[in-house]
């Protein structure tokens, strides 16, 4: 099957009747693989790496005998995957993230986060998770335990959009809660100062984290269908703006169109991916950039 | 103003809707969820003030035109100012005072009728009383007071006029058009059969409510009336054509009974003849005096009368002049071919009908010749009349022509729906009004390109001339005269020369042309008569008729008493013979039954009148259909012309705003 084919199946509309996320990832993942026509125990990390002298304390079974048997001395093999990767997946579930309709961007953002959570554990990846709006609502560092993705995957079940948000500062927070480098995916509308996110994203890159951002917006967000005017109320501040249809079809699309490529482009300044994705579209394009992302990381 | 339906005002209540609407309406704009206000500007709205006066605009006109769609429901009308009544209704009291209210106690009898009529007007009824022998004449104006009315027709009696019921009802008919109220009429009449309307659908007038009709008719007897004519040819003798006519009577033992009735006749006192002849109910006959021995003054007036007056002497007795026999040679002759011959015979026939007039068929070179006063010529193309013709005209003569054959406009077929004879030229000379043109019909639309000075004396449908009067040189004294007969006779593009209307066209062509002054020997009384310029007309008493302010120019005279006129012109003394109509002498009334039907079809409301209108003709029908709506076409059509424009010029203005092309929108802004 190919990846489009198995695209028809991931549609978030079909996803939102699966019922649990953990079904909705195990079927976006599945999914996603097969397309890409990969065994399931495809991974980086079962591929050899170096070898290094045996220091005690080393495990016995990652000894290579057979260079022992012609060198005499005890080696140790190491793969590119062996050092276990730390994902965390860090979700906006700020109000803005509860528009879209009839997937709002709080449901694709956790449709994603899920499947991504599933990903992960099936790499037996270390899995956390923090859910924000203005500050960390709640977080769980990254664990290989193998109840991880339980354990994430209930906190997504009872995640509800919160207040305003500020990913500024919750990056910030972040960098200072990470005890250890790893991969962190920032899954967000991402309605903050460019320059801001650039300055959050390079202390997290500089960190020696890999950082990935999935920036997800709804169709009416980029391209508002409104035809006359209308007062529109911010799901964040509710502060209401009495629009003119003209200005949203000319002026606010160019500034919208400017913020996602200020985004972009200072994702990557900062040396993170940066992936935007909208309510609606099928999610086996951001999990095919996501799996692009950390095949390049590990190499 | 006043209104017709004013309970339609409570539709005034509807116009808090619209003021509720734009009160509570939603005015803000509707509210949408959206992420964030980041990337919005706020739109800049029209200044407050300006969205207040759009505002109230809009509102304006809206209420404005909510309260006319009411009033127009209301159906307002405006009081005119001649119905100055304070009342609901009026009733139009007309009252015949023609020839044949004179008999018997008919007068008095209508007398009584009216204070029965004024008693029994309903409350709030004002009346208006009305004359009618041929024209209908208003004694008083609008009024609630019924003494007033009594009183007034007490300074009238009937004259000599005859009615036409037809006539009555299209003048009731105008006359309520003319007051915006709901109007009825009572006719107090004797009900004459003989006035009754060749067609019977013209006993409508639409404009009425209701109409009744009070017969003052007795149990007449049969009446006996007389009309005479005497011609001399040498003064000395003179032959006397006396007609009786006889009336139909209701009563039983009058009927098939033949009574003997001596007719004498008498000049300045002294007998000249007697005469009798048996007649009966519902005859004319004629009596021919054939050599009767005048006196030497020829100019006094003969007496013809009954040698014994029956119970309606009025008609008994006539005074006619001796007019002097001059016979008439009208010459028949034709350009460019042969006369037709069945035009010649429909011609020369309808001619000698009268006896003074000969006919003779001659060449043109002869035809025309100055010994010639009288012919008529029948030309290849009316477009073209040849230049003799032209000049007999030119030095005196008279011409009647007439196409040889008829030249159809272009295109023209059979005509399905022949063309009658629709314009009559009534004030001319050749007194056109007098023939009855209903049964003529014209099957060919035929082309005749008119100049500038040409009289169209009787017109078809569309237009089309049919008798012409032609001046030449635009000289209106020119010696002879001119007309244009647009027919070829010929039977069968008209039915022309086959009616009798054709007979009298031909007489009266023939006076026309014989008379020194256009003036006609014999004039039914209540006919307007032409009198030259600088001509006065004597009373048979001798009294002059115009005062002196009105002899300079030429006038129309109505002569309402018969007798011997005589029209005075500066070098001429013409006698105009006034004869009563004899249908007026026929005392016969209609039934009960035929007035109930004809009051029925002013009645809207009941199933009679209506099964009435069915026994009548298609006209009918459509008559009584108006007259079934006549209450309410007549409610409609005062003020709801103005009204309904205005509403939609409203709607219209309410439109343009609300469509933002004047930058105010629906939604408020």
């Amino acid at each position: 099957m190919s990846a489009a084919a198995a695209s028809r199946y991931l549609k978030p509309e079909l996803l939102a009747r699966l019922g649990t996320l953990e079904l909705v990832a195990r079927t976006v993942v599945d999914g996603v693989l097969i397309g890409l026509h990969r065994s399931p125990d495809f991974g980086f990390s079962q591929e050899f790496a170096e070898y290094r002298a045996y220091n005690e304390g080393d495990d016995l079974r990652f000894v290579d005998w057979n260079v022992f048997a012609r060198a005499d001395r005890m080696y140790v093999k190491r793969f590119r995957g062996e050092t276990n990767a730390s994902v965390t997946l860090v979700l906006d579930v700020s109000a803005s993230m509860g528009f879209g309709d009839p997937v709002s961007k709080h449901q694709q953002a956790r449709f994603l986060v899920a499947s991504l959570a599933y990903l992960t554990r099936r790499q037996h990846d270390a899995l956390g998770i923090a859910l924000f709006d203005d500050v960390i609502r709640e977080f769980s560092q990254p664990s290989a335990r193998p109840d991880s993705l339980g354990k994430v995957l209930g906190m997504l079940e009872n995640a509800h959009v919160g207040q305003s948000t500020d990913v500024v500062d919750v990056l910030t927070d972040l960098h200072a809660t990470l005890t250890k480098r790893g991969l962190v995916v920032l899954v967000s509308d991402l309605y903050t100062e460019p320059e801001s996110l650039l300055t959050s994203l390079q202390a997290l890159v500089h960190a020696g984290n890999d950082v990935v951002v999935f920036h997800i917006l709804d169709k009416q967000e980029l391209e508002p269908d409104i035809k006359k005017i209308s007062a529109l109320k911010s799901l964040e501040s509710g502060k209401s703006v009495i629009v003119d249809p003209e200005y949203l079809r000319g002026d606010y699309q160019q500034r919208m169109q400017s913020h996602c490529e200020a985004l972009e482009r200072n994702s990557a300044k900062a040396g993170a991916d940066y992936v935007r994705l909208t309510t609606g579209e099928p999610l086996d394009n951001a999990l095919v950039s996501y799996l692009q992302f950390r095949e390049r990381r590990t190499r | 103003m006043s209104l017709l339906e004013p309970w339609y005002l409570l539709g005034l209540l509807g116009l808090f809707l619209p003021w509720m609407l734009h009160r509570f309406s939603h005015h803000e704009p509707p509210e949408q969820a959206f992420p964030t206000t980041r990337f919005l500007e706020a739109t800049t709205p029209p200044a407050t003030s300006k969205r207040k006066l759009r505002y109230w605009l809009l509102l304006a006109l809206r209420v404005l035109f909510l309260a006319l769609l009411c009033l127009l429901f209301a159906q307002p009308w405006l009081r005119s100012l001649s119905d100055s009544a304070d009342s609901e209704s009026v009733r139009l009291i007309v009252v015949d005072t023609s020839f044949s209210m004179r008999a018997e106690e008919r007068w008095q009898a209508t007398q009584e009728a009216l204070g029965s009529v004024l008693s029994e007007l309903d409350e709030g009824e004002a009346a208006q009383l009305f004359t009618y022998s041929g024209q209908l004449t208003a004694l008083t104006d609008i009024t609630q007071d019924a003494p007033l009315v009594k009183s007034a027709l007490t300074q009238v009696s009937p004259g000599f006029e005859s009615a036409d019921f037809g006539e009555l009802m299209r003048r009731l008919d105008k006359v309520a058009g003319d007051i915006d109220k709901s109007v009825s009429a009572t006719f107090i009449t004797d009900a004459q059969r003989t006035n009754l309307p060749a067609k019977m659908n013209t006993l409508l007038a639409s404009k009425l409510s209701r109409f009744s009709v009070v017969s003052v008719q007795g149990d007449s007897p049969v009446n006996y009336a007389l009309q005479a004519e005497a011609i001399t040819a040498d003064t000395v003798n003179a032959r006397v054509s006396v007609t009786i006519y006889a009336s139909e009577s209701a009563a039983a033992n009058d009927a098939n009974a033949d009574v003997m009735k001596r007719v004498q006749l008498s000049m300045n006192g002294r007998e000249l003849g007697v005469q009798e002849m048996a007649i009966g109910p519902g005859e004319s006959k004629v009596i021919h005096f054939d050599s009767v021995n005048l006196p030497s003054d020829i100019s006094a007036d003969m007496q013809v009368n009954f040698v014994q007056n029956d119970f309606f002497p009025d008609d008994d007795q006539v005074s006619i002049p001796v007019r002097g026999l001059n016979t008439i040679d009208v010459v028949l002759t034709s350009v460019g071919g042969d006369i037709d011959e069945q035009a010649r015979v429909f011609m020369s026939t309808a001619l000698e009908t009268e006896d003074d007039v000969r006919v003779e068929t001659r060449e043109l070179g002869t035809a025309l010749a100055p010994s010639v006063r009288h012919a008529m010529v029948f030309v290849d193309q009316l477009e073209s009349i040849p230049d003799s013709v032209n000049e007999f005209v030119a030095k005196g003569g008279n011409v009647l022509v007439l196409p040889r054959t008829l030249s159809p406009s272009s295109g023209s077929s059979f005509l399905d729906d022949p063309m009658s004879v629709t314009t009559i030229d009534l004030p001319h000379a050749l007194a056109l009004g007098d023939i009855d043109w209903f049964a003529s019909r014209f099957y060919h639309s035929t082309d005749m390109s008119l100049r500038d000075n040409d009289r169209v004396l009787l017109g078809l449908d569309s237009s089309q001339p049919l008798l012409v009067e032609r001046v030449l040189n635009g000289s209106s004294n020119q010696p002879g005269r001119m007309l244009i007969l647009n027919d070829a006779l010929d039977g069968f593009n008209s039915d022309l020369p086959l009616q009798p209307a054709f007979v009298q066209l031909m007489q009266h062509v023939v006076q026309y042309f014989n008379a020194s002054n256009a003036l006609p020997t014999k004039l039914r009384i209540g006919k307007d008569l032409f009198l030259p310029a600088s001509t006065q007309i004597l009373t048979p008493a001798g009294d002059a008729m115009l005062a002196l302010d009105q002899l300079g120019d030429a006038n129309y005279v109505r002569i309402e008493e018969p007798g011997v006129y005589t029209v005075l012109g500066t070098n001429s003394s013409d006698k105009v013979n006034v004869v009563l109509n004899p249908a007026e002498s026929n005392l016969s009334g209609m039934g009960r039954d035929e007035l109930d039907a004809w009051e029925s079809r002013h009645d809207a409301n009941t199933q009679s009148g209506i099964e009435q209108s069915n026994s009548d003709s298609a006209n009918d029908e459509n008559a009584t259909g108006l007259a079934r709506n006549s209450i309410s076409e007549t409610q409609k059509n005062t003020l709801w012309r103005l009204l309904l424009p205005l509403a939609l010029i409203f709607l219209l203005v309410e439109c343009l705003l609300a469509n933002r092309l004047l930058w105010v929108r629906r939604d408020g802004l």
